[in-house]
């Protein structure tokens, strides 16, 4: 600007387009390293979101997987339990279906008696909370 | 191999003489039992729970009167061997 004045003012006109134009090309070089910048960074962004997406969709499918083969697992060893009661409370039933057949008397006592027991504590049960 | 005699019956235990004098004759009790173990197991075993609840101690001490009785003629039929003899 000092130049302007000191030079007249014919140099100054002539001047002045120029620095127009040195500063439209810096503001152009300006916008486009904000530009290439902006540009980067969202590429960088937008690498780390789909990475952690994939991160992400991994653990889940393996958790899901780990959740199935446990499941499975209880349920095999539900199942196996289940049986070997079942198979246990065959034989004890099937055993006490063979006393009572070869004793009969004595098993038909036996349950009356307990029976009996079990009315009398449930009797003396009622009495004890009424007292 | 006790409880059987030669021809394949079973012995009549004590416990089966007592349910036939209790029981009437035209029950069948005993073949009751033996077509229907665990039915006639619950079905004795409720009997005796309601028994026990309505007349539990009356049934204690009637019991317990014609044990002591029993004993006491056992004893006193004992003594009066002994002594005799």
């Amino acid at each position: 600007m000092a130049d302007t004045i000191e030079n007249g003012p014919a140099e100054g006109a002539e001047s002045a387009p120029e620095g127009e134009a040195e500063g439209v090309v810096s503001a152009r070089d300006r916008f486009q390293r904000l530009s290439s910048e902006v540009q980067s960074r969202y590429q960088r962004v937008s690498e780390d979101v789909k990475r952690g997406a994939e991160r992400a969709s991994k653990e889940i499918r393996r958790g899901t997987e780990r959740a199935r083969e446990r499941y499975g697992e209880v349920a095999d060893s539900a199942r196996e339990r289940y049986s070997q009661v079942r198979e246990r409370t065959g034989d004890l039933s099937r055993d006490i279906a063979h006393y009572v057949r070869d004793n009969p008397g004595r098993s038909v006592l036996i349950a009356a008696g307990v029976g009996f027991l079990v009315g009398l504590l449930v009797r003396a049960g009622r009495r004890d909370d009424e007292g | 191999m006790e409880d059987f005699l030669d021809d394949g019956a079973p012995h009549p235990s004590t416990a089966d003489d007592l349910l036939d004098e209790i029981l009437p004759e035209e029950l069948e009790w005993e073949r009751l039992v033996r077509s229907y173990p665990l039915p006639a197991l619950a079905v004795a075993a409720a009997g005796g729970f309601l028994l026990g609840l309505s007349h539990g101690p009356a049934l204690v001490a009637a019991v317990s009167s014609y044990l002591a009785a029993q004993v006491t003629r056992r004893v006193g039929e004992a003594l009066g061997q002994d002594l005799g003899a």
